[in-house]
C-alpha cells in the first residue's frame, strides 16, 4: 500500500541519497584534484609538513567512493522495488550499505558522515513495527557520534578537508567552504524532514485506524440489528408454517370427516323417511342419531373454522372481536359488553390472532363452564403493551385447573413474551398483558 | 536422502577443486617481487662524492643474491635539495618507497603522519640482530618517543681542523688528543700574537667554531629528547659561551673569512669527518688546502665535559604502508647492519660506519695510515662512542637559530648568565608554541 505520505518519504529519501552521494564524491574528487595540484605546484613538502594525516591514494579513494555510491543507489532501488517485504533481502541491503558507508567514512577521514543518516532514515521506515528499533537507534547514535570529525580527531590523527581547501585561492576557498557547509547542512535538514514525514505518516495511519474502528463499530451494530431481524423472520416463517399446517388439517377434516358425517346424516335422514312418522323406538333412535350427526357436522365446522385463523384475517381485530361478541350473544343468549379504548388498534398478525383467540377461548369457557350471564371484555392499550381483561359473573372456580383452553391461552401469550393471569373473584377473570413490538405501532 | 548426499559430494568436490587450483596458481604465480628504495644523489654532508650509489649497488647485489627472485629498484639522480619534496610527492601519491633514507628535517613529520614503520617488533623479534652492535648514541637517533623508527646508515662526527704548517712555523705543538679549553686557548693566543706590531694579529686562532660545539664539549645538554624543554640557564653553558667569546676576541676586530682560512692563515677550524676525508683524498687533495699541511684532532674538552663532539647520522626507515615489510627489514639490515656493506661504506665514502665492529676492524685501521695522519680509526671510534647525537625533533634548527642569534650578539664583558636566563624564558615560550605541552 503506497499512501501519499509514503510517497513523500520516498521523495525525501531520494533527495537525501543524492545529497549524501554528491557530497562524498565531491569531497573525494576534490581531495584527489587538490593532491594532484599540490604535486604539480611542488608544494608537497610544505603541505605535508602542515598536515596531520595523509589520506592514501586519493584516486583509489575517489573510485571507491563512486562505486560505493552506485552500490547505495542499487541497494536503495532494491529496497524500493522489494515492496513484497522480504525482510531477509532488506536486512542484507542494510548490512552491505552500513559496511560500505563505514569504509567510505574512514577513507574520507571522517570529513563526511551524513551518508549514515541516510541509512538510518531508511532503517526507521522499514523497522516501523519492528521490536529491534531500539537497537537500531542505539547503533545509529553510536556510529554517527563516533564518525563525527570533530570527535574522532581528538583520538586519532585525521586530515581536515579545510587543509585541502586552503590550498586554493582565497576567492575559491569561500565558494568551496560554502558548498561544503551547505551540503553538510542539507544532509541534516533532509534527515530531519524525513523524520518529520515519518511521524506525520504514522499519525495519518493512527487517524485512519481510528476511523476504521468507528466504521467497524457501526457495521457491528448493523449486523446485530440484522441478526434480530433474521430471528424474527425465522419466527414468522415458523408461524406461517403453523398456519399453513392448520389450514391443511382443517381442510382435511372438512373434506374427509365432514364429508363422511354429512353422508352419514343424509343416510340417517333417509332412514328416518323410511321409518315413517311413527314414534317407534327405531324412529327415536334415528332422530337421536340424526341430531348427533348434525351436531357432529356443526362441531366439525366449528373446529374447522376455529382452526382457520380466518376471522382476523378478513376483518381488523376490532371488528373481528365485535363480530365474535355479537355471534356469541346471539347463539348463547348472554350479555357481553365489549370495551375498547382505542378503536384504531392495529397489531401484528400473530398478536391480533392471539388476542382474538384469547377472547374467543375465554368467552367459550365462561359460557360452558361458568354459566355466566354477563361478560365484560376490555381491550386497552398501556404504554408499550396491550392489556386484555375478560370478566364474567359466572360461578368461577375455587381451584383453577388448567385445561386445554387455559393452557392454550397461556401458550399463545408466552409466545408473544407476554403475561397472563387467571383468577376467580366474583366470577372468573382472565387478565393478559402482551408487549407491543417497538416501531410497529400504527396511529 | 540420496540426492542430498550427492549434493554434498558435488559441493565438497567443487570446494576441493577451488582449493587445489588456488594453491597451484598461488605457487606458480609470477615470482618477481620488487622492493623500492629511495635515496638522494651525493653526500648528506655537503661534500662531493664520486660514485654515490656504489655502496648501495653492492648492497643491492648482495641482497638480491641472498634473496632469489627479489629485485631492489631505486630512482637515481635525485639531488639532496629535492629529495624531501620528491618524497613528499610520493607520500601524497601514496607511492612511498619501501625503504628510504630519511632526512632529519622530515623524520618527526613522517612519524607523526604515521608513514614510518615502527621497528621495535623487528629489532626484538630478529635473533640475528643486536642493536648493541651500533654506537648507542647513533642508534638512538632513530628513536622517537621511546619507539625505534629508523636504523642509522652512516655516521658523521665533527672534528677539529689543525693547520700543521702554521703551527710548525710558529714553533707550536699540536695539542694532544685530550686537550682542554685552556690548552686550546693558550695555543690560539700564541697564534694570534701580533708579530709585526701593526695592531692586528697576523694569523688567526679559530674559524667556524661555534658555542654549540663548545657547550657539548663542556657537558651541556641543550634540549630534552622530545624537544619540549630546554636547559639554557646553565653555568656550564655560560662558561662555554665565555670560552668561545674569548677565542673570538683573540682574533681582534677582524672577521675571519673563508679566504683567510683557505690561504692558511687560520690555525683551527671546526670540520666534519666528511670534509676531512674528502679533502684529504684524491682528487680534492690537490685542489684544496694545498699551500699547507693539515690534519684533524678531536674537540677540546671543557672543565665539566670531555673531548666530545656532535655526531650526526643518516638514517634509513621502512614505509608503514609497505606490503613487503619483512623483506624491507631484511634489506634495511643489509644496508645498516651488514659488516661487509658497512665496511665498504667506510672504505669508499667520506663517512664513518655506524657499527662498532667495522670501525674497529683491521681493514679500517689502514684507512688513515696512508699519510702520517694524527687522527686514526681508533680516535674516530672514541669520538663516535662518546659523541652526542644531534637532536632530531622538528623545529630544532629554528630553535638553535633563535638561540644563536641571541648568543652571537653577546660580548665577552656582558652578563652572560642574565642573557641566558632571558634566552631560557624565550626558548621555553618558543618550544611551547612550536612543540606543545609535555
Amino acid at each position: 500500500m503506497k499512501s501519499i505520505g509514503n510517497l513523500k518519504i520516498n521523495k525525501i529519501l531520494e533527495l537525501m541519497l543524492i545529497i549524501s552521494v554528491t557530497t562524498m564524491i565531491l569531497i573525494s574528487g576534490f581531495v584527489w584534484i587538490i593532491t594532484a595540484r599540490i604535486i604539480d605546484m611542488h608544494e608537497a613538502k610544505l603541505f605535508i609538513s602542515r598536515s596531520v594525516s595523509i589520506p592514501g591514494n586519493t584516486m583509489h579513494i575517489f573510485i571507491f567512493t563512486v562505486i560505493s555510491s552506485i552500490c547505495f543507489i542499487l541497494t536503495f532501488s532494491v529496497r524500493s522495488s522489494n515492496r513484497l517485504n522480504d525482510t531477509y533481502i532488506i536486512f542484507v541491503t542494510f548490512i552491505i550499505e552500513f559496511i560500505l558507508e563505514l569504509i567510505c567514512i574512514i577513507l574520507l577521514n571522517f570529513n563526511y558522515n551524513g551518508i549514515l543518516l541516510w541509512t538510518f532514515a531508511n532503517a526507521l521506515i522499514y523497522l516501523k513495527k519492528n521490536k529491534y528499533i531500539s537497537i537500531v537507534i542505539v547503533a545509529a547514535t553510536v556510529s554517527y557520534l563516533f564518525t563525527t570529525h570533530d570527535l574522532v580527531k581528538l583520538f586519532i590523527n585525521i586530515y581536515d578537508i579545510s587543509a585541502y581547501i586552503r590550498v586554493c585561492s582565497t576567492s575559491l576557498q569561500t565558494v568551496i567552504f560554502f558548498i561544503y557547509n551547505t551540503l553538510n547542512l542539507m544532509t541534516v535538514v533532509s534527515f530531519i524532514l524525513c523524520c518529520i514525514s515519518i511521524i506525520v505518516n504514522k499519525e495519518e495511519i493512527i487517524e485512519k485506524n481510528i476511523e476504521l474502528n468507528k466504521q467497524l463499530e457501526i457495521a457491528n451494530f448493523d449486523l446485530q440489528k440484522a441478526n434480530i431481524e433474521l430471528e424474527r423472520s425465522l419466527m414468522d416463517n415458523a408461524r406461517l408454517a403453523e398456519i399453513r399446517e392448520r389450514n391443511r388439517i382443517a381442510r382435511e377434516i372438512h373434506d374427509t370427516l365432514g364429508h363422511t358425517l354429512t353422508g352419514l346424516a343424509a343416510g340417517i335422514d333417509a332412514c328416518i323417511a323410511l321409518a315413517g312418522d311413527e314414534k317407534t323406538p327405531l324412529r327415536n333412535q334415528l332422530d337421536l342419531l340424526s341430531k348427533v350427526s348434525r351436531n357432529g357436522i356443526k362441531d366439525i365446522r366449528m373446529s374447522v373454522s376455529s382452526l382457520r385463523p380466518d376471522a382476523p384475517d378478513r376483518l381488523n381485530l376490532e371488528s373481528a372481536i365485535k363480530e365474535l361478541v355479537e355471534n356469541t350473544k346471539r347463539v348463547a343468549g348472554v350479555n357481553i359488553i365489549f370495551n375498547s379504548e382505542d378503536i384504531n388498534l392495529k397489531f401484528d398478525e400473530d398478536e391480533e390472532m392471539a388476542i382474538y383467540r384469547i377472547v374467543q377461548e375465554s368467552l367459550t369457557n365462561s359460557i360452558r363452564h361458568g354459566n355466566a350471564k354477563n361478560i365484560e371484555v376490555v381491550v386497552k392499550k398501556n404504554f408499550g403493551s396491550i392489556g386484555l381483561m375478560i370478566h364474567d359473573d359466572g360461578i368461577g372456580c375455587e381451584k383453577i385447573e388448567s385445561g386445554f383452553g387455559l393452557r392454550h391461552i397461556r401458550e399463545r401469550v408466552n409466545m408473544l413474551k407476554g403475561q397472563v393471569n387467571f383468577r376467580s373473584e366474583n366470577g372468573f377473570i382472565v387478565e393478559a398483558m402482551i408487549p407491543i413490538r417497538w416501531g410497529e405501532e400504527y396511529g | 536422502m540420496k540426492a542430498k548426499k550427492v549434493g554434498i559430494f558435488i559441493y565438497t568436490g567443487i570446494a576441493f577443486l577451488i582449493i587445489v587450483l588456488g594453491t597451484v596458481f598461488y605457487k606458480f604465480r609470477p615470482k618477481e617481487t620488487v622492493i623500492e628504495f629511495a635515496m638522494f644523489n651525493g653526500s648528506n654532508w655537503g661534500v662531493a662524492v664520486k660514485e654515490s650509489y656504489s655502496v648501495i649497488d653492492s648492497a643491492i647485489e648482495k641482497f638480491e643474491k641472498e634473496h632469489k627472485g627479489i629485485k631492489i629498484k631505486y630512482e637515481s639522480g635525485i639531488p639532496k635539495e629535492d629529495y624531501s619534496e620528491w618524497m613528499a610527492k610520493r607520500v601524497l601519491k601514496d607511492e612511498m618507497p619501501d625503504v628510504f633514507m630519511v632526512l632529519d628535517d622530515d623524520f618527526e613529520n613522517y612519524i607523526n603522519l604515521g608513514l614510518i614503520e615502527k621497528l621495535d617488533g623487528y629489532v626484538d623479534g630478529d635473533k640475528s640482530f643486536d642493536i648493541n652492535k651500533y654506537y648507542s648514541e647513533i642508534a638512538n637517533s632513530g628513536v622517537f618517543e621511546r619507539h625505534r623508527y629508523a636504523l642509522p646508515y652512516e655516521a658523521m662526527p665533527t672534528l677539529m681542523f689543525v693547520n700543521r704548517t702554521l703551527l710548525e712555523n710558529l714553533h707550536l705543538n699540536i695539542p694532544e688528543n685530550n686537550y682542554t679549553f685552556e690548552d686550546f686557548y693558550k695555543v690560539c693566543r700564541m697564534v694570534t700574537l701580533d708579530r709585526d706590531l701593526d695592531g692586528n694579529p697576523d694569523y688567526f686562532g679559530i674559524y667556524r667554531y661555534d658555542w654549540i660545539n663548545a657547550a657539548l664539549s663542556n657537558g651541556v645538554t641543550l634540549f630534552t629528547e622530545d624537544g619540549k624543554n630546554s636547559y639554557f640557564n646553565q653555568e656550564s653553558l655560560a662558561d662555554a659561551i665565555r670560552f668561545v667569546k674569548s677565542l673570538e676576541d683573540l682574533n681582534g676586530n677582524q672577521n675571519v673569512t673563508k679566504e683567510e682560512f683557505d690561504s692558511g692563515k687560520v690555525a683551527f677550524s671546526q670540520m666534519s669527518l666528511a670534509e676531512y676525508r674528502t679533502y684529504k683524498s684524491y682528487p680534492y687533495k690537490i685542489k684544496k688546502y694545498t699551500g699547507f699541511a693539515w690534519d684533524c684532532i678531536p674537540m677540546s674538552a671543557g672543565k665539566t665535559g670531555n673531548n666530545v663532539s656532535m655526531v650526526d647520522s643518516l638514517n634509513v626507515a621502512i614505509s608503514a604502508k609497505s606490503k613487503k615489510k619483512k623483506l624491507a627489514w631484511e634489506f634495511l639490515k643489509t644496508l645498516s647492519y651488514d659488516t661487509q656493506i658497512q665496511q665498504k661504506l667506510y672504505n669508499d665514502m667520506p663517512v664513518a660506519s655506524v657499527l662498532k665492529e667495522v670501525m674497529e676492524s683491521r681493514e679500517s685501521e689502514n684507512i688513515f695510515k696512508e699519510n702520517e695522519d694524527i687522527i686514526d680509526s681508533k680516535l674516530i671510534c672514541q669520538i663516535l662512542e662518546n659523541g652526542s647525537a644531534k637532536p632530531r625533533f622538528s623545529g630544532y634548527e629554528d630553535a638553535i637559530a633563535l638561540a644563536d642569534s641571541k648568543i652571537s650578539n653577546l660580548n665577552q664583558g656582558d652578563d652572560i648568565e642574565n642573557a641566558l636566563r632571558i634566552l631560557q624564558r624565550q626558548m621555553s615560550k618558543y618550544l611551547l608554541q612550536e612543540r606543545g605541552k609535555e
